[in-house]
C-alpha cells in the first residue's frame, strides 16, 4: 500500500521524485499518465497524496484531478501538480478541481518534503 | 516581421533558460551564437514548441546518443549512466529540454499572456532540412561549452504570424521554481 502516487510521463521525473521520496521513508507508487494514475488510485485506497505532471499523453493531469473528484468520488486525496507550466488559467482550473498546490519544475525535494509528510500523516 | 529587439529578446530568454536547465549547479557555461549550423553534426534532436497566436517557437536540442552525452545528462539528474537504459537516457535529455522550454515559456508569458508549450519529441537530425518550409523569421544556432561536458548545440527558430516587437526586461526573467504554492 502506497502513501504517495507520482504521475509523470517522463521516466526521469518519476525516478527522481520517486527515489527521493522513498529515501525519505515514504511509500511510493508510480503512474505514466493520467489514465494510469486513475487506475492506480482506484486500486490503492491507502494513497493520501497524488503528485502529478500536467501535460501528459492519453490523459493530462488536470483532467485526472477532475475525474478523481467526480468519477471516483474521492474528495479526500490531496493532489499537487508538479509541472513546467505556470499559467494562471491552468492554476484556476486546478483550484476548481480541488487541487491542493502547485510546484513549478524543477523538483526540489528538500523544500517540499515536510509538507508532503504532513499531507500523508507521516 | 520580428523586430531586432524581439530577436535579441528570444535569444536572451533562451540563453538564460539553457543556463538554468542544462548546467549543473556551480559549473561554468559559455554560450556562443553560431553563424550557421555547419558545425552541428549530432544525429538526433529533442524538439519542443512554444506557441502563441502571434508566433511559434521551435527549439531543437541536438544530441548524439553516445556514452559521453548519456553520462552528462545522467549526471545532471544525479543518476549513473550504468543504471539507465538507452531509452531512459534519451528521456533524461528530453526532460532537460522540457525544463528549458518551461523556463522560456514562463518568461515569455510576461509579454505574451496567451502562450503554451508542447511536450518533447525526439526526431532525426535530417528533419532539420525541412525547417525552411516553416518560413521562420528568426533562426539562431547556439553552442554550449560546459565544464566536463561534450559541446552541446541548440537551435532556435521563430515562425511569426504578425509583427512582433518586445524588449526583454531583466525583472521578468527567472521566476522562482521548485517551491510549493499551496491553495
Amino acid at each position: 500500500m502506497a502513501q504517495i502516487l507520482v504521475v509523470d510521463d517522463s521516466s526521469t521525473v518519476r525516478t527522481e521524485v520517486g527515489d527521493f521520496l522513498k529515501k525519505n521513508g515514504l511509500d511510493v507508487a508510480l503512474a505514466v499518465d493520467g489514465r494510469d494514475g486513475l487506475d492506480k488510485l482506484k486500486g490503492d485506497p491507502g494513497i493520501k497524496l497524488v503528485v502529478s505532471d500536467v501535460n501528459m499523453p492519453n490523459m493530462d493531469g488536470l483532467t485526472m484531478a477532475e475525474r478523481i473528484r467526480s468519477e471516483l468520488g474521492n474528495a479526500n486525496v490531496n493532489i499537487i501538480m508538479l509541472t513546467t507550466e505556470n499559467s494562471p488559467i491552468m492554476k484556476e482550473r486546478g483550484k476548481a478541481a480541488g487541487i491542493k498546490g502547485w510546484i513549478v519544475k524543477p523538483f526540489k525535494g528538500e523544500a517540499v518534503l515536510p509538507t508532503f509528510k504532513k499531507l500523508v500523516g507521516a | 516581421m520580428i523586430s531586432s529587439a524581439a530577436k535579441e529578446g528570444f535569444d536572451l530568454l533562451l540563453t538564460q533558460a539553457l543556463k538554468g536547465s542544462m548546467v549543473p549547479d556551480g559549473c561554468n557555461c559559455d554560450i556562443v551564437r553560431l553563424a550557421d549550423d555547419t558545425d552541428i553534426r549530432a544525429s538526433k534532436m529533442t524538439v519542443l514548441t512554444v506557441s502563441s497566436y502571434l508566433f511559434r517557437i521551435i527549439v531543437m536540442f541536438h544530441f548524439t546518443p553516445d556514452a559521453e552525452t548519456f553520462a552528462y545528462f545522467a549526471g545532471l539528474n544525479r543518476a549513473s549512466v550504468g543504471e539507465m537504459s538507452e531509452q531512459e537516457c534519451i528521456d533524461a535529455i528530453a526532460e532537460r529540454g522540457n525544463l528549458c522550454c518551461g523556463m522560456l515559456n514562463r518568461d515569455l508569458a510576461a509579454y505574451f499572456p496567451h502562450i503554451g508549450m508542447s511536450t518533447p519529441n525526439v526526431i532525426d537530425r535530417h528533419c532539420a532540412a525541412y525547417l525552411q518550409m516553416l518560413n521562420c523569421g528568426h533562426i539562431q544556432h547556439f553552442a554550449l561549452d560546459i565544464e566536463r561536458a561534450p559541446r552541446l548545440h541548440v537551435s532556435l527558430c521563430v515562425s511569426d504570424y504578425a509583427d512582433i516587437d518586445f524588449t526583454v526586461s531583466p525583472e521578468t526573467m527567472g521566476s522562482g521554481t521548485g517551491e510549493l504554492e499551496l491553495f
